[in-house]
């Protein structure tokens, strides 16, 4: 089962209200963007919707049950997994030793041998297994992204949300998150893809989603919200449209970014 | 690849067996110990204790070097279940009967007391991490030694209160060595168990999640490990594990009886240190840590020195000390963010950077219109806290030439293999103590007396005044500092590497990274 539902969801640090009234459905397998600009709220209702925040307003349910006040392991083991922005590797535990402790979290039945060999095929498929002994501290910044997706793939969640996965990312590398999402999609997973860079995700997803100053602004077909207005206001101020169409056909500006947070 | 991981798994069995043999051995040695003819009781006890701090530091390596939780409350747990095990076996106390509770008993309801205080204080720090949680732990600590002070007619107050002995085999000499042997192997069982048991706990599956929790909390949480439960876990365990531990201790031979001095933080900070040097991130290496610097502790007590000085320094200057140690961390870095807005900082140069030379600087003068300016306001004590004063410049100089010249050496020095490298410091630092001795034995022989009134130092050549009961508490915190300089995961951490096959590991993820390599130019060739 896979459907994830906020309603209404709104949440304010002191007086910032990060996110403002977001309601939406994640319903069934597919590939959402999530772009706005820097401070736009993605990251915070990343953190809504994966337990590590509770919303001020609203409701967040996961498959039908309310996820409000619930611990955020609750949350991973009921099949919502999530990467970190500023990556979060358990730094003094090997590569293998880090995908253990989801996987074991999720099926505490399996044995060892049984997940290590999952986890091999893993590192194989993200082009990381010679790092399998390496501690997490010993990794570079594009490694410690791509041990959060392995991490990711061995918590097996069916929803996955990608914290700005290309910020700061090798174009080689960014081929083999490419070929991860393409596979967690075909495995029948929803992935939301977070980014405040149009480009990088327009390409990819089915469904594109905005925000900005914390509200939904637009949610629809990745062509039609390109041509909203609204959209285009957020991203571009005043502007003509011209501008913009120059502005998004232009080889990834702003995309040397992810420096927000 | 699989050819070089089943030679690895070769290794690993290898060294496996190795080490086993090597505990085996340790472990013949010391069950055999008491019955060597020529080892006297004075000697069985330092042992016995010796594995007592054993546990006390291992099973704070599990809480803090495995799990995270930088605790000071080890102590209070000990106490905790030590207090309530001797009330219980207490004529009149309740009014029950002592006989109602024997000290088995006792004991082991001692340790469940202190297993649901350990539910609570877990469930207390759920939201503190690091400094907090460590200044909590310390004020728990002290609020448990106050009451116990303050409650005298249950507890005993200052005197303490006397347990019922876990071994009583009748009052005869032939029955005392009998049950300090008990006591002896009891002690020992009690580590042999704790350490196996800590050992599969930290290799399981908890084991691995209670890591994860020290790693990161929020993204261990993130990938579905239950935060609350274990951190209230492991703070329970180690609560049973010292509480009962414990218990056993001060109600066996030689003590018998438990004090608020058992709670001091001299005792929790030295458990912790111990651990510290072993390595805290491995249980053995901690055990290993507390038992030899518990054995040294002791040699200390009895080295007759090699000159006599007599060393006269009143208590206050050791409060100072204390205090001016910390004030200089706080004003160091206070002077370095100031020097900082107008020097770039550059690192491992051979001179002190202007960085450096600012903070010094900025120090000094901190200090020095500190000294000046406090005693023309205060009216009273002016003249200790000029004093006072006086020793932080002199920290600061001393402070800066010790950074400097490590660093120097450091520089001049890195060039060589590792080995070599702490070889040559090894010999420098003890070059230097022998010149210091020899200058100081110099300068009394002209001069019977000498005294360096500012910080409180004096020192004559007189016959046996010098207290190295108290000082080698001063030599080992140095030898600790020093080590810790250079080995920041403590002595037995390389060994503890090797054991893991932790070299090996690392050849692995060479030899795949080669093989890997040359796939990778095939592959840019056909694209
Ligand atoms: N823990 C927090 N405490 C206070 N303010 C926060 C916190 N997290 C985020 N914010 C604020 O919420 C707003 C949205 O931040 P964020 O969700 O990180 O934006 P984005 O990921 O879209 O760049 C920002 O104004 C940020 O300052
Ligand atoms: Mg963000």
């Amino acid at each position: 089962m896979l459907h994830l539902e906020l309603h209404d969801v709104s949440k304010n640090f002191g007086g910032n209200l990060a996110v403002d009234n977001v309601t939406l459905t994640v319903d069934g397998p597919q590939l959402i963007g999530m772009i706005g600009p820097n401070g736009a709220g993605k990251t915070t209702l990343a953190n809504l919707m994966s337990g590590m925040l509770n919303p001020s307003r609203g409701t967040i349910s996961l498959n039908g049950r309310s996820i409000n006040g619930r611990p955020a392991y609750e949350v991973a083991r009921a099949g919502l997994g999530r990467t970190f922005q500023v990556t979060r590797a358990l730094r003094r535990m090997t590569v293998l030793e880090n995908m253990l402790v989801p996987a074991w979290a999720r099926y505490p039945n399996d044995s060892k041998a049984q997940i290590e060999e999952r986890a091999r095929e893993v590192l194989d498929f993200l082009t990381m297994s010679h790092l399998a002994q390496e501690y997490g501290r010993a990794l570079s910044g594009g490694q410690q992204k791509l041990l959060e997706l392995a991490r990711l793939l061995m918590l097996d969640p069916n929803i996955i949300i990608l914290d700005e996965p290309f910020a700061g990312v090798h174009p080689r590398l960014q081929q083999t998150i490419y070929a991860y999402i393409d596979r967690v999609y075909k495995d029948g997973k929803a992935v939301l893809l977070i980014s405040h860079d149009m480009d990088a995700v327009f390409e990819l997803s089915q469904r594109l989603l905005v925000l900005n100053f914390g509200a939904l602004i637009a949610d629809g077909e990745p062509e039609a919200v390109r041509s909203d207005p609204a959209v285009i206001e957020a991203y571009l101020g005043e502007d003509d449209e011209e501008d913009a169409a120059q502005a998004s056909g232009a080889d990834n500006a702003n995309g040397a970014g992810g420096a927000d947070r | 690849m699989a050819v070089i991981r089943a030679e690895t798994t070769d290794i690993h069995a290898r060294r496996r067996f190795l080490g086993f043999a090597i505990l085996a051995a340790l472990a013949i040695f010391f069950v055999t110990f008491p019955q060597i003819s020529g080892v006297n009781p004075y000697q069985k006890t330092v042992v016995l204790s010796g594995f007592f701090w054993a546990i006390m530091s291992a099973s704070w390596a599990l809480l803090a070097g495995v799990a995270g939780q930088f605790s000071f409350a080890h102590m209070g747990f000990v106490a905790i279940a030590s207090y309530t095990a001797g009330m219980l076996s207490r004529d009149g106390f309740f009014s029950i009967s002592s006989s109602f509770f024997s000290p088995v008993v006792a004991i082991f309801i001692g340790g469940v007391v202190a297993g649901i205080v350990g539910v609570i204080v877990g469930w207390l720090l759920l939201r503190l991490r690091s400094s907090y949680l460590a200044l909590f732990t310390i004020a728990f600590s002290e609020i448990i030694r106050k009451v116990i002070v303050a409650e005298e007619p249950i507890t005993g107050g200052m005197n303490g209160l006397s347990l019922r002995p876990l071994f009583d085999f009748g009052g005869s000499p032939e029955a005392r060595i009998l049950e300090r042997d008990a006591s002896y192997y009891m002690m020992f069982i009690l580590l042999v168990i704790s350490l196996i048991l800590m050992y599969l706990l930290a290799n399981s599956r908890v084991g691995l999640f209670l890591r994860a929790m020290r790693e990161d909390e929020d993204a261990a949480a993130a990938l579905g490990v239950n935060i609350v439960r274990y951190k209230i876990f492991i703070f329970t365990f180690t609560a049973i594990l010292v509480g009962i531990t414990g218990s056993i201790y001060f109600s066996d031979v030689g003590a018998e009886r438990i004090s608020p001095d058992a709670l001091r933080l001299l005792s929790t900070s030295l458990l912790i240190t111990y651990a510290v040097l072993g390595g805290m991130e491995s249980m053995l290496a901690a055990a290993a840590g507390a038992f030899v610097s518990r054995l040294l502790l002791e040699v200390f007590r009895e080295i007759p020195l090699p000159f006599a000085i007599q060393l006269d320094y009143d208590v206050f200057s050791l409060v100072f000390l204390g205090a001016s140690v910390l004030i200089m961390a706080f004003v160091m870095r206070v002077a370095l963010r100031l020097s900082q807005r107008y020097f770039e900082a550059e690192k491992r140069a051979l001179n002190p950077t202007p960085l450096q030379v600012g903070a010094l600087v900025v120090t000094l003068v901190i200090i020095g219109i500190l000294r000046f300016l406090v005693p023309a306001v205060l009216t009273t004590a002016t003249d200790s806290v000029a004093r006072f004063f006086d020793i932080l410049l002199i920290l600061a100089v001393a402070t800066f030439a010790i950074q400097q010249s490590l660093r120097f050496l450091h520089v001049r020095l890195a060039h060589l293999s590792r080995p070599r490298y702490y070889g040559v410091l090894i010999l420098l630092f003890i070059g230097l103590l022998v010149l210091l001795v020899l200058f100081l034995n110099a300068l009394l022989a002209e001069q019977s007396e000498w005294s360096f009134p500012v910080v409180g130092i004096h020192l004559s050549h007189g016959a046996s005044a010098f207290e190295p009961g108290f000082w080698r508490y001063a030599v080992f915190g140095i030898v600790m500092i020093l080590t810790l300089r250079f080995m920041r995961n403590g002595l037995l951490y390389p060994v503890m590497q090797w054991f893991q096959g932790r070299d090996v590991a690392m050849q692995e993820t060479v030899a795949i990274r080669r093989v890997r390599s040359d796939d990778d130019f095939g592959d840019e060739e056909a694209t």
